[in-house]
Parts: C-alpha cells; sequence; structure tokens
C-alpha cells in the first residue's frame, strides 16, 4: 500500500477510502469503517500498513498513521471502536467474504458498508465506474441499479448490487 | 443496436433458459410519451414483468408511475469490454428478481 498522507487531497488514505477520495464521493463519508462488524481480518489484511490489530480484539492505527495529518477528513484515530466478530453482516446471495484483489475487495468493503448506511444514486453511479476501472471487474449484471423488483420481500425499495454484496440500499431514488 | 454485447448476451440467456423476453419494448405513460426499454422479462421479478434500462435517464422521469403500473426495473449496463458470458450470472440475476408468472411453475433451474 501507498503513503499515508496525499499533499494534494489533504486526506490520510488508506484502503477503500483511497478509492472515494479519487472520485470525490467518499471525503465526507463517515470513514469508521469497521464499526459495524465488517470482516476485519479482510480489511486489515488489505491495509497491514496502516493499521496494527495486536491483540485481535480492536483495530488501531499504526504509528505512522496516528502521527499523520488528518486534515479534512473528520477522522481521529479516537472514532475507531471495537470491532465486531464476522459474521455479523447480512446475508448475501453471493460469497461477500471471498477475498479478491486489493481493489477489488476494497470496492466491496465499501459496499458492505454501504449496505449498512444505505447509499444514495451518485454513489451507484460511483461503484460502477470504479468497477469498469478494476483490472479484473465483475460482470456488469453483478454491478447494477438502482433496481426494484416487488416480487420479492427484498427488492420493494430502490437498491443497487455491488459484486457479492446485495441490495445496497439506494434512499435517493427515484 | 441489437448487436451489442448486451443484447448478444442476455439473447444467449434468454434462449438457454427457455424464457420470455421482448426486445426493446415500448411503454406509453399517462403523458403520451413513449419509455422505451432495452428488454422486458415478463415472467421475473413483478406481476407485468423486469424492465432492463441501460441508461438512468431514461427511465427515471418514469419510474414512480412504471412502478404504479406493475413493473420492475433494473439498470444494467453493456457487458464491460473482454467480459465472458457465464450463464450463472443471469441465473443468479433471475433468482433475484424472482419467478412473478404465477400461472405457470417455475423453471427446475430456478428452483435449484
Amino acid at each position: 500500500m501507498g503513503g499515508l498522507y496525499d499533499a494534494d487531497t489533504g486526506l490520510v488514505r488508506f484502503g477503500a477510502r483511497d478509492y472515494y477520495a479519487k472520485l470525490g464521493r467518499w471525503t465526507s463519508k463517515d470513514p469508521i469503517l469497521l464499526d459495524d462488524g465488517t470482516n476485519v481480518f479482510a480489511y486489515v489484511g488489505a491495509d497491514h500498513v496502516n493499521w496494527v490489530d495486536p491483540e485481535g480484539l480492536s483495530k488501531s492505527p499504526s504509528p505512522a498513521l496516528a502521527n499523520a495529518s488528518l486534515r479534512g477528513s473528520g477522522f481521529t484515530p479516537k472514532q475507531v471502536k471495537p470491532w465486531q466478530r464476522p459474521g455479523s453482516l447480512p446475508p448475501n446471495k453471493g460469497n461477500s467474504n471471498k477475498r479478491f484483489s486489493e481493489d477489488k475487495q476494497a470496492l466491496v468493503d465499501m459496499a458492505k458498508q454501504d449496505q449498512k448506511s444505505g447509499m444514495k444514486k451518485k454513489d451507484m453511479d460511483a461503484y460502477k465506474e470504479l468497477n469498469r476501472q478494476l483490472k479484473d471487474p465483475f460482470p456488469s449484471n453483478k454491478v447494477r441499479g438502482p433496481e426494484t423488483h416487488p416480487e420479492r420481500p427484498h427488492g420493494k425499495e430502490p437498491h443497487g448490487h455491488v459484486g457479492p454484496v446485495d441490495h445496497i440500499p439506494i434512499l435517493d431514488y427515484p | 443496436m441489437h448487436d451489442t454485447l448486451f443484447f448478444r448476451y442476455w439473447n444467449a440467456a434468454i434462449s438457454e433458459l427457455d424464457i420470455r423476453a421482448c426486445i426493446l419494448p415500448k411503454i406509453e405513460m399517462k403523458d403520451g410519451s413513449m419509455v422505451e426499454a432495452s428488454i422486458l422479462l415478463p415472467q421475473f421479478g413483478a406481476k407485468r414483468g423486469m424492465l432492463l434500462f441501460s441508461d438512468y435517464e431514461i427511465v427515471a422521469p418514469y419510474y414512480i408511475e412504471l412502478s404504479t403500473l406493475g413493473y420492475g426495473i433494473s439498470i444494467i449496463e453493456d457487458p464491460l469490454p473482454g467480459e465472458v458470458f457465464e450463464l450463472s450470472n443471469y441465473i443468479e440475476l433471475l433468482k433475484d428478481w424472482g419467478w412473478s408468472n404465477h400461472g405457470r411453475p417455475q423453471p427446475d433451474w430456478l428452483a435449484e
């Protein structure tokens, strides 16, 4: 993983957030990526330069990250709360715990977070754009939406799909 | 237009799975305008089936009306360059939408 501080954006960049910064889409997003049961082993594994998990109970910024400037991101290490063990995520038809390439996994991790909090229509567009930029993208019909399909209870409300992460609520659609 | 990867792949899936489909269906809205979807899959997703659009802008003004009329809607972009057709992806997608042709039994592959 690259450097910790991006002088152009003023953000500390780590893991999935790097992608958001490129599109200018995630800069206002709550940066607590793992406060909801996301597979932290996976996350830390993807960004072990910036995060450490010395006891296997909570992730902490590495000393380098803690000392870096956090201007503009709204992020402080204090916001990191104890993470929950894997297994508390809502069920997906696909295997959302499968590990992908680093870039692809970052996309999946972002989608998992949005599955909890919901997203906007423009975020769905961003996911499609990000997927197009991957070296090994998901098929186009696995990054789709907005969609509704009232035949199924889970399909009544507008939502999107991003790879193995299904039914991400779209809050501002139509 | 029919020669795009989107249509070629969907035609392959429709043929392989032996499901009904209408290509480039036009639906009249209350204001008299016609909305053209890429594909209608009348047996899936909603009472009148799933309308597939490749471009959100086409459907956005009519989303609520189309939903009220009994259509499901999905925005699916063209396959990406180099994307390989995989029938399993289409089956997964159709399972997610669900069988809506309640007058007829659903195909076996949908129940598996």
